[in-house]
């Protein structure tokens, strides 16, 4: 008996000393760094306890936000508002931040988002996810919830939205007075007009994602 | 034991390198006419007079107001917006990347 106590006991730690080393190898390799994207198995794995992590209640809760064009519209025009700035007003993620987070914004017209259920999708709006660079938007109010809710239509139309529609988003994404004048000298100068002095320079910032 | 086993297997996957995946800079935008075109290499003169070189690719965006064109449509002498990310190629050569092209109407 004391002898198998021994042998868990001495198991464990070799256990906690591979863990350490591993962990310790990990960090030394690699650092803090969020230039390179998580790989395959660390996503599968992070993906994984985010669903555990989901209470099964939350995950099954319908949607109770009946779907209409009208709730599509308001949550693109959250989404664009909110959510673009990461996750693209087509929601592929590609956009400065969202390519520069560690795990990356994710493409959410893909199945591993599109597979969730609506209850999922609103848990994630509302309550975040740790250690990414989701927030929590739940305020806790009603009127948050259903604008949650219909966020997750949205989200849900993602993979059908037209070009029209992302023109649409662009006008009402967040933009600094700067961005705005870039923007109207743009459309300017592509319908003819005579550059500003102020026109962009070439390789001038811009923090437009794509989409 | 399933914990340790499942602790052992988030920091194997934590430990196992990621696909290395260049890290794409800022965006930038440039605003001129189409100097050359040829096929994925695009060149613009801009507004300022400097000429930039642009890769152009299957992910690139192409509007012609919110019509979208395909590269050929691009035709040298036309206006036009480009934004783009900075990065290496292979090689290591910084290389202009377009994600959205706008040409004039």
């Amino acid at each position: 008996m004391l002898r198998t106590a021994v042998r868990v006991l001495v198991g464990l730690l070799a256990l906690v000393g591979a863990v350490a080393v591993l962990v310790g190898a990990s960090f030394a390799a690699r650092g803090i760094s969020a230039k390179n994207a998580p790989g395959r198995a660390e996503t599968v794995v992070a993906r994984r306890l985010r669903s555990i992590a989901i209470p099964r209640a939350a995950r099954d809760e319908p949607n109770p936000v009946p779907a209409s064009a009208d709730a599509i519209r308001e949550g693109m025009e959250h989404f664009a508002d909110h959510c673009a700035v990461c996750h693209a007003n087509d929601g592929s993620g590609d956009t400065e931040m969202g390519r520069g987070m560690y795990p990356r914004a994710p493409d959410m017209r893909q199945p591993a988002t599109q597979n969730l259920t609506d209850g999922q999708l609103f848990y994630i709006i509302e309550n975040g996810v740790r250690l990414t660079g989701m927030p929590a938007w739940g305020g806790g109010s009603e009127h948050d919830a259903t604008d949650n809710w219909r966020l997750v239509h949205f989200i849900r139309h993602l993979p059908k939205l037209t070009p029209a529609e992302i023109e649409t988003m662009k006008t009402l994404n967040p933009k600094s007075p700067e961005e705005s004048q870039q923007d109207e000298e743009m459309r300017r100068f592509l319908e003819g007009g005579e550059p500003s002095k102020a026109a962009p320079a070439p390789h001038q910032h811009s923090h437009g994602g794509k989409g | 034991m399933k914990l340790i086993s499942g602790v052992l297997f988030l920091v194997l996957a934590l430990s196992i390198a990621p696909g290395v995946l260049a890290h794409e800079g800022h965006v930038h935008r440039v605003m001129g006419t189409v100097a050359a075109v040829n096929g994925e290499r695009l060149q613009v003169k801009a507004t300022t007079g400097q000429t930039s070189e642009i890769v152009v690719n299957d992910k690139t965006k192409i509007l012609r107001g919110t019509t979208t064109q395909k590269s050929s449509d691009i035709k040298p002498g036309e206006r036009i917006v480009v934004t783009m990310t900075e990065s290496k190629d292979p090689a290591g050569k910084a290389q202009l990347t377009a994600t959205e092209i706008r040409l004039g109407k």
